[in-house]
């Protein structure tokens, strides 16, 4: 694991949180969180990213005091507003912690305004709180109820509202899961841009690896209950820590093989096992759609992996391609701009090296099941992916 | 210290509420377990030859109640919520006006009516010219009349309830069974009585309650049943304990009702789970349905309310001279001062009760402060006795203290005072308000509470500032359910009202007993008029239409009522 | 702030009914239990204080007041108790809720006969009888003098009662066992309940209406009914009463009577003034009163008989030991209970 920007000193800005753990069913039992430490500094934005379920919500209730961990700390530009070992607890409401809600939360029987400015003091500067509402088009809806309000503008209501105390931290609760597609892009822009402008850490939850490339400064991979990985967008997508953190970018190209002589030998060529890796090793290669090359080639001197085109699709400014490889093993490209080679075209198969990531295998079942569907389809990616393998290898070619 | 404060200070005011709502309870239960063998002989007297026709009478009674006020109940808000015809907005209004009318005013109407001899009789013999009326009469005073008697006058309960209930759901709901190919009376079994249910059973269960309680229709058609068991034990037997046994009695009957009432509904949740609310589209009926429809809700009103209003109205004007002469309007601004107090405490102290309770904190004290709100199925003279019992002891307890402070001979005495009176009713109706928060909580979903605490509310504001607001309307239907409910109760009343002073309960039933109830028509009149005026403006509350019109609801109020359907799915 | 205003007004409103609790009673008025109407009552009253300068102050119930006065011990306010019934008088005085009175300092106490004051614990103020009442012209052929009467083959269905565990069936019960014993008393009520032409039901008007409609032709009802009805407002009471024939049963040595009484409770602070109001109540002026408003014949024997009563007359009345009665009470209610006879 890579070595967490963690801090000692008591005085550093921003969120710390230091060896959380906590289970249901007692101590024995099942642990939701496992001693999870991380810290965000003052300005940044950190992405907590996972599965649903991994318990990334648990982890932000705790931080905005809404529960009590087991064990660890919770502490707040160095004040510590938990912690579990000294039984000491310090209200939400006295954390300076803003946060927002999946539902949004928003009350019913509160305007937008009163929404907005129900966590302000009446002597607060209530300035930053007007522009913004103007900023953001709320202005025309400010007498309006929640309910009468388009998703967008609920989740911006939602999102002012958490902003307005200008809280220390900013704990965001999968905010743009409610939107549609495009709206999600703009509402996204928006909020970054009120984030930036204002000092304090964010700490946003999400399952949508783009919205945490998108959004954050650090991404907190989380898998049931650890987190398995920490670091920049850049460096978590180059260097992802293992095949789950690598496939929950999106789907890849799945093979299996052994470690032999220190080198792997795939359907997809030879690669280098890491040194790392003991000999012998069951691994999986994992290849990103967007790491393979083709070339038309009908060359048998060809000393790569040659392959059949069984379908091609455009899909936008990418195009996305099957390649039947031999062995009843389906490869999945993905190439910038408008190629679509025609079905049944030959193609040579050229692998980025820097998109092809080797691991232990850890779960040898899914190694060895269906060998056809090394493609492993991502929630992410189902709707790019509107063809079924099967009936195409059954179409005459 | 604040911590400290906010995690216990508040919890430990609402336990001391609770406690002293439940310690007459206490006292109760703890006077059955003092009995003397003359008492445990009266005790057998009634297992070997009462208990029987008490519990079968019981049984029946409310077995009977509770079905036909449902069916009169849902059939009618269905009607009136889902169709346009002749006279449907008049009525939606009109159907609630026999929850003004005291039960056994009502029962002494039909009584006095179609008694043999009565009116009806006479009329039907004068018009055919028969003799004596021996051909046409009927034993008015059974228990089917008994059941359609009670029946009449607590239906607007389920009316009430199940119509607010439909008001609140989202009307594409309807519309989807409908176009999954349901016809209107499928539709109405298959989607809207399964999301009604637990609108009705709540409702049914208060009717139930009623009945349970209920003693002035039960010895106006002599049943027996628990009720007038108790009494009996008490009055003839001279065995309190007897009777506060039967009273218990009573009560696990209602404890069983509402466990049923748990189970029944389970975990099962019924909120139209999307944000957007259409507003109902009524269906335009026409020709024999128009006026089967019409008839059946007429009926109702007829019998239910115009028709012993005008029996009233006419003794009233017959007996209006005597009413003033002994200054009525004195008894009507006592009870109107004392229903209010009642109303207002039973409301504050039911929200908060049911808020503390609310899901996060343990069974045992939810069980605890369920219990609290147990009084209603306490018929009103035991309670009385309980009250008594628990009000000297802590006059016994406090002026034994002042007496050592050597503050002597100060007569201070809470028996006989109107905050003791105010308490009584509290106790009584706190299951009202305690219900109706307990529902309306599922409302504020849990992150709406999150929200406000990272807002930088604390647990105190977000009650004030979210959960009270939210609930507003439900408090204030609990509230004017309670002041109606105040304004008839009797025999609470009777025992602990301060010397000389009358309410108009009381004042109409000094008469009523003396068997000369027209005197005091004007003062039963008084009643069901002052409990008009509450049922109109609930039935403003409830279709929210006319409440827009007069300005007395803000906006605020009328969009809650349409974001109901933000309850958690 | 509005809101808040409200909430001021709330909390007031709230507060408002608990001061009263404070506010002190006046010194010298007396407290009155009773389980008497007010408009029997309040014209007493009003004359009573204008006469001695009493005031009193009045707790009007149904029933409990012997719970209350049990629970209230001596803190009680009550100074006196005035009972439409004498049962729970002897209840109080076996609870020792009653104080007596002294023979010696009450002169007022001679002229009542002492089976009217047991023990000087409780003195009755008013009688009256369980009368039976036939159609007077229904039942022409038919001897109806007493209780025994009712139960003759020719009467079978023709019989009207309310609810037999009312204390006054209960109490009428209790005076025949004392007198005749327990089985007679069962033999009776069954025969009776044999007899009836309708479920127990109804007042005890609603009794002489069932005579007047044809229902039935014979019942019991409390003396003072048929003159109040006889004296009411409505055409139609006129008419049930009219159709109607009293008898007072005097076989056997006399009729049952039944009594109010009054008493003075056992913690008083003002014996004087309690007693005076007894006094009071036993006084001539009272007595005509009770006469005059409610039908009730005097307790004083020596009172010339008004109005109605005087055109009823005189009777008979058998020597009740009214204790000994009034602890048959609960024998009685189950007796009713076992034969079902309101069921």
């Amino acid at each position: 694991m890579p070595p967490l920007k963690m801090s000692d000193s008591p005085n550093t800005k921003g969120l710390t949180v230091r060896h959380i753990s906590h289970s249901y069913g007692g101590e024995a039992k099942r642990p939701v969180l496992d001693a999870i430490s991380f810290h965000v500094a003052d300005g940044a934005i950190a992405c907590l990213l996972g599965p649903s379920g991994c318990g990334k919500s648990t982890l932000l209730r705790m931080i905005a005091g809404l529960a009590m961990p087991q064990q660890g700390q919770v502490m707040i530009d160095g004040r510590k507003v938990t912690d579990a070992g000294q039984k000491h607890f310090i209200a939400p409401e006295d954390r300076h912690v803003g946060m927002m809600f999946q539902d949004y939360a928003l009350f019913p029987h509160l305007n937008v305004y009163d929404n907005i400015a129900f966590g302000i003091d009446e002597r607060m500067d209530k300035t930053w709180m007007h522009q913004a509402i103007r900023r953001l088009g709320l202005h025309a809806h400010v007498g309006a109820f929640p309910h009468t309000l388009s998703g967008g503008q609920q989740q911006r209501v939602a999102l002012l509202r958490a902003l307005a105390r200008s809280p220390r931290v900013l704990l965001l609760d999968e905010p743009f899961s409610g939107l549609d597609a495009d709206n999600r892009i703009r509402v996204r822009e928006e909020t970054i841009e009120l984030l930036r402008e204002r000092s304090m850490a964010v700490l946003m939850v999400t399952h949508d690896p783009e919205e945490a490339m998108f959004m954050a400064d650090s991404i907190l991979v989380m898998k049931q209950g650890q987190i398995i990985q920490s670091g920049s967008p850049t460096e978590t997508w180059l260097g992802p820590a293992n095949a789950f953190v690598t496939e929950l970018f999106g789907p890849v190209n799945r093979f299996c093989a052994k470690v032999c002589e220190g080198v792997v030998d795939t359907p997809l060529g030879r690669f280098a096992a890491p040194p790392s890796i003991n000999e012998g090793t069951e691994v999986d290669l994992l290849v990103r759609p967007d790491g393979i090359g083709i070339a038309e080639s009908t060359q048998e001197d060809f000393a790569g992996v040659h392959g059949t085109v069984v379908a091609a699709r455009l899909l936008g400014r990418v195009s996305h391609i099957k390649v039947d490889i031999g062995n009843d093993q389906l490869l999945h490209v993905r190439i910038a701009g408008v190629i679509l080679p025609k079905i049944g075209t030959k193609v040579a198969v050229l692998v980025e090296r820097c998109s092809a990531f080797i691991f232990p295998c850890q779960d040898k079942q899914a190694c060895v099941s269906d060998r056809a569907e090394t493609y492993q389809e991502g929630a992410a990616s189902s709707k790019a992916m509107p063809f079924s393998l099967r009936k195409e290898r059954n179409s005459p070619l | 210290m604040k911590t400290f404060w906010q995690h216990y200070g508040l919890r430990g005011i609402i336990l001391f509420c609770a406690v002293l709502v439940g310690m007459p309870l206490v006292m109760m239960i703890g006077s059955v377990v003092a009995t003397s063998p003359q008492d445990d002989e009266v005790w057998a007297h009634i297992l070997a030859h009462a208990l029987g026709d008490y519990m079968v009478t019981t049984l029946a009674l409310a077995a009977g109640v509770g079905s036909l006020s449902a069916v009169m109940g849902v059939a009618c808000a269905w009607l009136v919520s889902m169709y346009r015809f002749w006279g449907s907005s008049f009525f939606k209004v009109a159907l609630l006006l026999p929850m003004a009318m005291p039960a056994y005013i009502v029962a002494f109407v039909y009584t006095d009516m179609l008694d043999h001899g009565g009116r009806v009789a006479t009329w039907l013999n004068d018009s055919t010219g028969a003799d004596a009326g021996a051909e046409v009469w009927f034993d008015v005073r059974t228990l089917p009349m008994a059941i359609l008697v009670m029946a009449l006058t607590l239906y607007p309960y389920v009316f009430a309830l199940v119509r607010a209930s439909l008001v609140e759901q989202s009307f594409c709901v309807w519309q989807a069974g409908r176009t999954l190919g349901c016809g209107a009376w499928r539709n109405f079994w298959l989607v809207g009585l399964p999301l009604l249910r637990p609108a009705l059973v709540v409702a049914v269960v208060i009717v139930i309650m009623e009945t349970l309680n209920d003693f002035g229709v039960v010895s106006a058609f002599s049943l027996p049943t628990l009720t007038s068991g108790i009494y009996h034990a008490w009055l003839n037997m001279n065995s309190l304990s007897v009777a506060v046994r039967l009273a218990l009695l009573l009560l696990v009957l209602v404890l069983l009702i509402l466990l049923v009432e748990r189970w029944a509904r389970g975990n099962r949740r019924y909120h139209a789970p999307s944000g957007s609310h259409r507003q109902m589209v009524a269906e335009h009926l026409k020709g024999a349905r128009a006026v089967v429809s019409f008839c059946f809700c007429a009926s109702l009103v007829v019998f239910g309310f115009v028709l012993p209003f005008v029996v009233l109205l006419w003794l009233a004007a017959h007996n209006q001279h005597q009413a003033f002469a002994e200054g009525f309007v004195g008894y009507g601004l006592n009870s109107l001062a004392l229903s209010g107090s009642a109303a207002m405490g039973a409301v504050a102290l039911g929200f908060m009760l049911a808020w503390a309770a609310r899901p996060p904190s343990g069974w045992l004290f939810r069980s605890l402060m369920r219990l609290a709100s147990i009084g209603y199925a306490i018929p009103g003279a035991v309670l009385a006795i309980a009250l008594l019992l628990w009000l000297s002891a802590v006059d016994k307890a406090q002026n034994a203290g002042l007496s050592w402070l050597g503050w002597q001979g100060a007569h201070f005495l809470w028996v006989g005072s109107w905050a003791a009176l105010v308490y009584g009713y509290v106790v009584r109706f706190l299951a009202l308000p305690y219900g109706a928060v307990d529902s309306a909580l599922s409302r504020v979903t849990p992150s709406m509470e999150h929200a406000a605490r990272t807002l930088g509310a604390s647990a105190w504001n977000v009650m004030r500032r979210i959960h009270l607001p939210m609930m507003r309307p439900s408090l204030m239907t609990a509230g004017l359910l309670v002041f109606v409910d105040s304004m008839k109760e009797l025999p609470l009343t009777l025992l602990l009202r301060p010397f000389d002073s009358d309410t108009l309960s009381t004042w109409v039933w000094h008469y009523a007993r003396d068997e000369a109830f027209a005197v005091s028509a004007p003062g039963a009149l008084l009643i069901v008029c002052v409990g008009l005026l509450p049922v109109v403006w609930l039935s403003s509350m409830i279709s929210g239409s006319t409440a827009k019109k007069s300005g007395w609801l803000t906006n605020k109020q009328t969009a809650l009522r349409d974001t109901n359907a933000y309850a958690p799915a | 702030m509005k809101n808040r205003l409200l909430f001021c007004v709330l909390a007031v409103m709230l507060v408002l009914p608990a001061c009263d609790s404070v506010s002190q009673r006046e010194p010298d008025s007396l407290v009155l239990y009773t389980t008497r109407q007010p408009f029997l009552l309040q014209g007493l009253i009003d004359a009573f204080t204008a006469e001695h300068g009493i005031t009193v102050e009045v707790v009007y119930a149904k029933s409990g007041l012997l719970e209350r006065l049990k629970i209230e011990g001596e803190l009680t306010p009550a100074d006196v108790v005035y009972m439409a019934d004498y049962g729970e008088l002897v209840l109080m005085a076996e609870a020792g809720l009653l104080k007596p009175v002294p023979e010696a300092d009450s002169p007022w106490l001679a002229s009542l006969p002492s089976r009217y004051r047991p023990d000087n614990m409780w003195f009755a103020v008013t009688k009256r009888v369980r009368a039976i009442f036939v159609h007077s012209k229904r039942t022409q052929g038919q001897n109806v003098a007493g209780y025994q009467d009712m139960t003759q083959p020719s009467l079978r269905g023709r019989v009207c009662m309310r609810s037999g565990l009312h204390p006054y069936n209960v109490g009428l019960l209790a005076a025949m066992t004392w007198h005749r014993g327990e089985a007679w008393t069962r033999t009776w009520l069954q025969a009776i309940k044999e007899s009836l032409a309708r479920r127990p039901q109804g007042n005890d008007r609603s009794q002489a209406r069932a005579i007047y409609e044809g229902v039935c032709d014979v019942t019991i009802m409390n003396s003072y009914y048929l003159g109040k009805m006889l004296t009411s407002a409505e055409q139609d009471q006129r008419n049930w009463a009219d159709a109607l024939r009293m008898i007072i049963p005097e076989e056997d040595g006399g009729a049952y009577v039944s009594l109010s009484g009054t008493g003075m409770t056992r913690w008083t602070k003002k014996e004087e003034q309690a007693r005076a109001f007894m006094a009071f109540l036993l006084s001539d002026e009272a007595q005509r009163w009770f006469m005059q408003t409610n039908i009730e014949y005097p307790i004083d024997a020596t009172i010339e008989l008004t109005g109605l009563l005087a055109s009823w007359g005189r009777f008979a009345e058998l020597p009740l030991d009214f204790v000994a009665v009034a602890r048959l009470r609960p024998r009685m209610a189950r007796l009713v209970d076992e034969l079902r006879f309101d069921r």
